[in-house]
């Protein structure tokens, strides 16, 4: 993975030092809450409901075993003793004094991290395939290419007070886990026709308010190119992009009111003007970077150990492996999904035992790497299978040997009304619900993969438009209602959901999600996922099962 | 209240106050044209034909600190007009946005009455607009660290150098 240098380190240590002098002149009075805003969300801080929330970087996912001793630390000491992983692939600590702030800062700093740029109208973390480097359908490793957009990112003058946040995600596997086309450029590494590599360049997808999906403006940019092409893309949208109205004012509403060609006529005018070489790195510094992200050292011709044998004495290895664990390119090895989605903790929570459980797993098995995912969950990118029943056997304990992941308690929820101040509803709770309804592992797994996604406002978070099944909560004169979206996707066939029928109450939800995937198993046809179902059957025999009695 | 930003320090001036200066319609019509003008953030430079030959100073606003437009005008006239003139921020100008300001090609800060008085004077300003000294990205003022890195066989206290930093 990227490491710091002296350049880096100093960056980052000099932001810290910036924020702890405007957090000072903010208690003398010296700057108004209404200045401070987007200075402190710029740093990933919040003010939430009942506490300030400080949320933390990972860029594109990734960690070592120092960074997750060092959250763990954090979440012990400033914290609840827990953390949240969020569907930025970034972590979340839900109480600390805004005081303490510039010391977690601080604390951070020294394991090469950072809250830069986790909120704010700027460009946020950038985002990838929880799989890069590992999964064997990937043309290339995308995250050097992720790094090189953190760093142009990084407080960046011209695009530091965009109309609205900006989102950006990177995947070079024709199976999108990444979901770029929700994003606001999303980035698809593709070959063209001379065999090279570059970048299907989407723009305009995005969830909230208004989700649509995005459009491709560019089918082949090369790689050399990035930077520029991106600056363009900024520009216009920084130009342009409406101020009037803050539910107008992302990309998607821009693209779409222009036209995505108008759009990319736009583009590419400033694109041609552009003197590339100023903003496109040299190939030298593009070979930098991508070193850092070189293979580790795999092991050739390995034995699988008791890899198969324990899957036969141990039923609930076996489960697990069947649906947590993935094939990796290297013979011999696998990726490892750790859900953090048992019944009875909130989709993406991890205590502090846990985070530090997994960085010794991660030291000792994975050569020092995990991945965070745009799911809510964790990643062990790289262990021998011949490891993989002994690391079962150090996670079941720790409630985190759930085999669940794709299946429908691995639910995606927002915070809801349980924290966030823009909620109507809470979604925890109603996630929690959920899981325990389809407790039945036997039960989960004759359903098949089924993404359930809560979001407990209109501003989606919990990316309900892109769940097979999506569960959206509105207020209803004080009363908590649930509307029902199905047949959305954040994959590479991308599709937002369709809403079916009226809100339902907390006391029906339950029933009517029950009801759904009773109508589905019912008319399935052999290996149809239940978004297959539904795209085959359309809404209306959808509708009518909502309310079986 | 104005600043002016020269060999990276700041000094107070006296000027010609932004909301004097004719704006962008007005001094298009001037026969002959002057050498101000202000230039609101909804004007999109990159679809105007626009010749700033003959201008000594460019006004851009930030009606409100948040809506970042200006900057985007700055880097255009600054890289793409080749305007060498003083681009001068007026509106919302406050010390923790200057630095970006600078970066963008703003020469100087007309604030508004109370801003410099709680925000440490001359001093706090110039002490924002040293909060970084290293750039990831090229800017109109600042060198990108890519550059700096790629000078081969330069220790670290020679590339720290070559960045303007004492080691």
């Amino acid at each position: 993975m990227y490491r710091y240098d002296e350049f880096d380190a100093k960056i980052v240590a000099d932001r810290v030092a910036q924020f702890r002098g405007q957090v000072a002149r903010r208690v003398e009075g010296d700057i108004t809450e209404d200045e401070f805003k987007p200075l402190r969300l710029m740093n990933g801080v919040y003010l939430q409901l009942h506490a300030y929330m400080l949320r933390i970087a990972i860029p594109y996912g990734t960690l070592n075993a120092a960074q997750l001793r060092k959250l763990a630390f954090i979440a012990r000491t400033y914290d609840k003793n827990f953390g949240h992983i969020t569907t930025r692939q970034n972590i979340q600590f839900n109480w600390p004094a805004l005081t303490d702030i510039p010391d977690i800062l601080d604390h951070l700093a020294e394991v090469e991290m950072h809250a830069i740029q986790t909120s704010g109208n700027c460009i946020r973390n950038v985002t990838s395939d929880q799989f890069a480097g590992a999964g064997a359908d990937e043309l290339e490793d995308p995250r050097p290419w992720c790094e090189i957009i953190r760093q142009w990112s990084t407080f960046h003058p011209e695009f530091s007070f965009l109309p609205r946040k900006f989102k950006i995600a990177v995947t070079a596997a024709p199976e999108d886990r990444a979901a770029v086309r929700v994003h606001d450029i999303g980035l698809h590494m593709k070959k063209n026709e001379a065999g090279e590599v570059g970048f299907e360049v989407l723009v305009g997808g995005g969830l909230g308010r208004t989700p649509y999906i995005g459009q491709v403006i560019r089918e082949f940019l090369p790689k050399d190119h990035l930077l520029s092409y991106l600056e363009a893309i900024l520009r216009v949208y920084n130009s342009l992009g409406r101020r009037d109205n803050i539910y107008k004012a992302r990309i998607k509403i821009l693209v779409n009111e222009l036209g995505a060609e108008a759009f990319r006529d736009m583009v590419e005018a400033e694109w041609a003007v552009m003197d590339k070489s100023r903003i496109d790195l040299p190939g030298d510094e593009i070979e930098r970077i991508h070193a850092y992200f070189a293979a580790p050292d795999f092991e050739d011709d390995l034995d699988t150990g008791d890899f198969d044998s324990a899957q036969k004495s141990d039923k609930g290895f076996a489960r697990w492996v069947r649906h947590n664990v993935r094939a990796h390119k290297q013979p011999g090895y696998a990726s490892v999904t750790i859900s953090l989605k048992p019944t009875s903790m909130a989709p993406g929570d991890i205590t502090s035992e846990q985070m530090e459980l997994i960085a010794d797993i991660a030291q000792t098995h994975c050569f020092d790497e995990v991945r965070t995912t745009h799911e809510q969950n964790l990643v062990l990118p790289h262990v021998k299978k011949a490891d993989l029943h002994a690391i079962y056997k150090k996670l079941a304990p720790y409630g985190l040997g759930s085999s669940n992941a794709g299946l429908v308690s691995d639910i995606i929820a927002c915070p809801g009304l349980d924290y966030c101040n823009l909620a109507n509803t809470r979604s925890i709770p109603l996630a929690q619900r959920i899981q325990k309804r389809f407790e039945d592992l036997d039960r989960q797994e004759n359903i098949g993969e089924l993404k359930i996604k809560i979001s407990g406002c209109i501003n989606a978070c919990g990316h309900h438009h892109v769940g097979h099944i999506g569960i959206l909560g509105v207020d209803k004169k004080g009363e908590e209602f649930y509307q029902v979206t199905l047949g959305g996707s954040a994959a590479e066939d991308a599709s937002i959901g369709e809403i079916v029928g009226r809100g339902l109450s907390t006391d029906e939800v339950v029933d009517a999600i029950e009801n759904l995937i009773s109508f589905y198993l019912g008319e399935r046809s052999d290996g149809e996922r239940f978004v297959d179902t539904y795209r085959r059957l359309g809404p209306d025999p959808f509708k009518e099962a909502l309310y079986v009695a | 209240m104005l600043l002016k930003l020269e060999n990276e320090t700041l000094a107070r001036v006296n000027a010609e106050a932004a909301q004097d200066i004719p704006d962008f319609g007005v001094w298009q019509a001037q026969e002959p044209r002057g050498t101000a003008v202000r230039i609101a953030n909804d004007i999109n430079l990159a679809a105007e034909e626009f010749d700033p030959s003959g201008l000594e100073l460019i006004v851009l606003d930030f009606p409100k600190y948040k809506d970042g437009r200006a900057y985007t005008q700055a880097r255009t006239l600054r890289e793409c007009y080749g305007f060498e003139g003083d681009i001068r921020a007026a509106g919302d100008v406050l010390r923790d946005q200057v630095l970006f300001m600078a970066r963008c090609g703003f020469t100087s800060f007309e604030l508004a009455d109370g801003v410099l008085e709680r925000s440490g004077g001359v001093e706090g300003f110039e002490k924002s607009l040293k909060d970084f000294d290293l750039f990831y990205q090229p800017g109109v003022k600042g060198t990108a660290l890519w550059r700096l890195r790629g000078l081969s066989g330069a220790t670290e206290k020679e590339r720290l150098a070559a960045a303007g930093i004492k080691g």
